[in-house]
């Protein structure tokens, strides 16, 4: 009886084992350890490609603009950030200081050129055929990145680290390095924090209903000018944020960091459906983790061909982008 | 580093005056060069165009030379003369040249500048068994075929610095895994794969890892996982410093202590302000100073003296070729092309690298490139 | 309480209204009738400031506006209820009406006001959490006027209420016009396409034609007159 049995499930469950195997052969292949080193270089990935992301997305959730300069106004956040925190090191600030001090400079620094891109180029052209701010932000781009290139040459320059090699950090460091945990921690942080501007406060729902119906915003009394601004200056504090957590990741700048950074924020915020926060937000850490794992487990010199296929086949099936909404034109 | 473009010239007066002379001389003359009183050397290269300026040092290298050889009373009792032909950098235009050259018996040629040109122009030569010695030339190909054995060069071949890595690895660092990373460019991806072919040839050690990454990427952190997971030994990188010092970085965040080893283009004194305490005991090829040799100051002073500017591309190069072929003539005593080929292969000759010779696929020993190791902030040759 | 005066406005180069004058009293009803596409809502766009005039003047409560931002306007006390009703649609329905009080700081007023507004539209009460985009169409013009009466406004412009509604719908919301404009003593300036029901509720009317305004008297005698019957009344 019992070889018949034996025989018996063989028969009906012939994949059984093999089924077995294969499990085992896939958690090898992953290696437990190897996988988790590479979700934290995706996730700090995907933080970074956020904090770009979200100007992006904010700007052209308010007035339909793709801003080709912020970019650059990440890169301005991050000179920012440079010069004052090498100013303070002379004077002997402590880290903590210097680091804060930098943060709020580089903050203030480049909400004000966002402030002035904004009124400078983009709002004399409001009315204006959609091609020709578009034109006038590709023009930004171009003067601030020779602007700062005739100030700072092409040299790299070297950013100092920021943030210190924590000691409770030392068991974990070879997984996830301190930076990368400020990185996430002060991402997380600010998203929150964005979200509930967003969500709960006056300007935040003047914001949303500013995007979702301008002429209407204007009938409740809302000065959309003020909030286009607004929108303009957040979007370009959360980059010199990133600007100042990226230098200080990789220790180096120069005038042309911005373009490159900004082409993949921009891209993840396409990913997520460009004018949706949370969609910039899941886009970028898709982006960041399809690349971490693409360049892990297959070769980093498909990196970007993954990451643009993945843009691709997105868009292929849902064309606003993950959380984008498909645009009804107003009468 | 040293990249090749093709291109175009007119002979200089100063050329074609001597182009005369040798043309009087030559239908003069039969053939055998053993009885002549003069010594020809044809100079080939791009000396007019865009590119005239990467040849034109070269005209002047061999002139300052020849000149510098005729006042001591010249070789042997024979006065040597200089004849110049512009191939443009054009590998069809270079096949003329080097007929050109070919019939009015020169007897050792130096040129062609452009890998390509020098390519097309040296069966030519090979059949008239005629020596040639580039001083620019820098394609691996052109020695290691063995399809030009009358072909020399003064200037490292483009794998050069790939080998000077996989030996320095391989014999001083003892490594038994090797992960290769570059940066897609031609100039780093080139260099890489040149390194894992060495590595693959000898079969002593293991590429474990060979990735490109894309410059300016804003995190190297996945492929620094790759490399901690590959176990290697020691990281060989194609590429410049701006991702070097990243990579490296994150190396070191992560603790991986890896040695890491990269071209001429990490050996920049950026790299080391920008990694900072990352960039100690980072290793790096890079030519030898060369600049207080005496024949290096020599050679410069007079061309500033005539030119009033600093000597261009390969200046130092042509020097060593013009040096290192006249003291090969008069070492053998001949222009037998076979009696000069043994000298340059056994006799040393005094260049402004320092005293150089031949191998035996014609590369020279002496020039090249050496290692280099950040130390206390700053760049050291390695013992 | 607003006095349109030889008011001119232009899309462009295009001149939509020509020399426009008349007069709003406080506490009336009036309505602007007229074909598609006469000028009604480029006259209350004109008046909100969202397509400033070229000429002419608007006075409201004596003083000019017609320089000043939308918002101003709003602050004083003019409130427009759009044309296609405008509701934010992924705002939830509360949000909707708190956007309406956006000017406003009297935290208390505010919430009794909406009390009002619920008890007034039971229905938006139950829907409040829901995005405005979701409400049916009557809903939505609920929802719509209940915004523009969260600002508390002295002058409400009401453009096209009744466009896309059912008829019973209709009524309903023509019900509550009335009921405001008598609790409230909130002044109402109707723009109609229907103009039967317009004149019906409505103190007064003008006629707009091709940015001209034709006619000028009270509802009931425009509803008796001839040329207004066979226009506009489809009698």
């Amino acid at each position: 009886m019992v070889p018949g049995i034996v025989a018996f499930t063989g028969k009906f469950f012939p994949h059984s084992f093999t089924l077995l195997r294969n499990v085992a052969d896939i958690m090898d292949f992953f290696e437990p350890d190897y996988f988790i080193e590479l979700l934290f270089s995706g996730l700090t990935k995907g933080a970074i490609y956020a904090l770009i992301a979200l100007g992006y997305t904010m700007v052209y959730g308010i007035i339909g603009l793709i801003n080709f300069a912020h970019g650059e106004i990440y890169m301005i956040g991050a000179f920012t950030a440079l010069i004052v925190s090498t100013v303070l090191s002379i004077y002997g600030f402590p880290l903590l200081a210097i680091f804060i001090l930098a943060a709020v400079a580089a903050v203030v620094w480049a909400s004000a050129y966002g402030y002035t891109i904004e009124r400078l180029a983009y709002r004399p052209l409001r009315n204006a055929p959609r091609l020709s701010p578009l034109i006038s932000a590709i023009g930004m781009s171009i003067f601030l990145q020779n602007y700062v290139l005739l100030a700072q040459t092409s040299d790299f320059q070297p950013f100092p680290a920021l943030v210190p090699d924590f000691a409770f950090m030392e068991p974990v460091a070879h997984i996830v390095g301190s930076t990368d945990l400020v990185i996430l921690v002060v991402s997380v942080i600010v998203m929150i924090l964005l979200t509930v501007m967003i969500k709960f406060t006056r300007t935040g729902k003047a914001m949303r209903a500013t995007a979702q119906d301008k002429k209407m915003a204007l009938l409740v009394g809302i000065n959309v000018d003020n909030v286009i601004s607004i929108t303009f200056i957040t979007g370009s504090a959360l980059a010199a944020i990133g600007g100042l957590l990226i230098a200080s990741h990789v220790g180096q700048i120069n005038f042309y960091i911005g373009f490159i950074a900004g082409i993949k924020a921009f891209t993840a915020a396409v990913l997520g459906g460009i004018g949706s926060i949370p969609g910039a937000v899941l886009g970028s850490f898709i982006l960041g983790l399809t690349e971490s794992f693409a360049t892990g487990y297959v070769s980093s010199d498909y990196e970007d061909v993954f990451a643009f296929s993945l843009l691709v086949l997105i868009l292929i099936f849902r064309p606003a982008g993950l959380l984008g909404k498909s645009t009804i034109e107003k009468v | 580093m040293y990249t090749e473009k093709e291109e175009h010239h007119v002979l200089k007066p100063k050329s074609l005056h001597s182009f005369l002379a040798a043309f009087a001389f030559a239908t003069g003359v039969s053939t055998g060069a053993l009885a002549a009183d003069t010594i020809t050397i044809g100079v080939a290269g791009a000396h007019s165009g865009d590119l005239a300026s990467y040849g034109l040092p070269t005209v002047k290298a061999t002139e300052l030379v020849v000149n510098d050889i005729n006042e001591q009373g010249g070789i042997n009792g024979m006065q040597l003369k200089m004849l110049a032909e512009d191939d443009v950098c054009k590998p069809e235009i270079a096949t003329n040249t080097a007929t050109k050259l070919v019939s009015e018996n020169v007897n050792v040629v130096i040129g062609h500048i452009c890998s390509g040109a020098t390519k097309a122009a040296l069966p030519i030569y090979r059949d008239a068994n005629i020596i040639v010695m580039s001083p620019s030339a820098t394609n691996p190909d052109l020695t290691q075929s063995g399809d030009y054995p009358n072909f020399y060069r003064t200037i490292a071949s483009d794998d050069l610095q790939a080998r000077t890595m996989v030996d320095f690895v391989t014999d001083k660092l003892h490594a038994q895994k090797v992960a290769i990373i570059h940066d897609k460019g031609d100039y780093g991806k080139g260099l890489a794969e040149f390194a894992k072919t060495f590595i693959e040839q000898a079969g002593k050690i293991e590429v474990v890892l060979f990735e490109g990454v894309t410059p300016g990427a804003v995190d190297y952190s996945s492929v620094v996982q790759k490399i901690k997971r590959s176990k290697a030994d020691a990281v060989i990188y194609g590429g410049y410093h701006p991702e070097a010092s990243k990579i490296v970085s994150q190396m070191r965040k992560k603790r991986l202590e890896t040695a890491f080893l990269g071209p001429d283009g990490v050996k920049d004194d950026t790299f080391i302000k920008v990694a900072g305490a990352n960039a100690e005991g980072v290793y790096a090829t890079g030519p030898a100073d060369v600049s207080q040799n005496p024949l290096t100051k020599k050679y410069r002073q007079k061309f500033i003296d005539q030119e009033g500017t600093d000597p261009g591309a390969f200046f130092n190069n042509a020097v060593a070729a013009a040096l290192a072929l006249t003291s090969a003539i008069e070492k053998a005593g001949s222009t037998d092309s076979e009696a000069i080929a043994n000298a340059l292969h056994n006799e040393t000759a005094e260049t402004p690298f320092g005293a150089i010779k031949f191998d035996a696929s014609g590369e020279p020993i002496g020039i090249g490139f050496i290692m280099y190791q950040v130390k206390n902030g700053e760049y050291v040759q390695v013992q | 309480m607003l006095e349109v005066r030889n008011l001119d406005t232009y899309y462009g180069n295009i001149q939509a209204l020509h020399d426009i004058s008349l007069h709003v009293e406080e506490g009336e009803i009036i309505t602007l009738i007229g074909a598609n596409g006469a000028g009604k809502s480029t006259t209350l766009m004109s008046i909100s400031g969202i397509v400033p005039p070229r000429k002419g003047e608007i006075l409201f409560q004596g003083d000019p506006i017609h320089e000043l931002p939308p918002n101003h306007i709003v602050s004083l006390g003019i409130c427009q209820v759009p044309e296609g009703r405008h509701i934010f649609p992924d705002l939830t329905v509360a949000e909707n009406l708190d956007m309406g009080a956006f000017l406003r700081n009297d935290k208390k007023q505010i919430a009794r006001d909406l009390d009002y507004l619920y008890d007034l539209f039971p229905i938006l009460r139950k829907r409040r959490h829901q995005p405005g985009g979701n409400l049916s169409g009557g809903e939505q013009q609920m929802l719509a006027i209940s915004r523009a009466l969260m600002a508390h406004p002295k002058l409400l412009l009401l453009d096209e209420p009744s466009m896309g509604l059912a008829p019973l719908v209709t009524r309903q919301i023509f019900d509550i016009i009335k009921k405001i404009n008598q609790e409230q003593n909130t002044t109402i300036f109707l723009v109609e396409q229907n103009a039967n029901l317009a004149l019906k509720v409505a103190d007064r009317g003008y006629v707009l034609e091709n940015g001209h305004i034709t006619l000028h008297d009270r509802a009931d005698a425009l509803l008796a007159n001839k040329d207004v019957q066979k226009a506009y009344l489809g009698m």
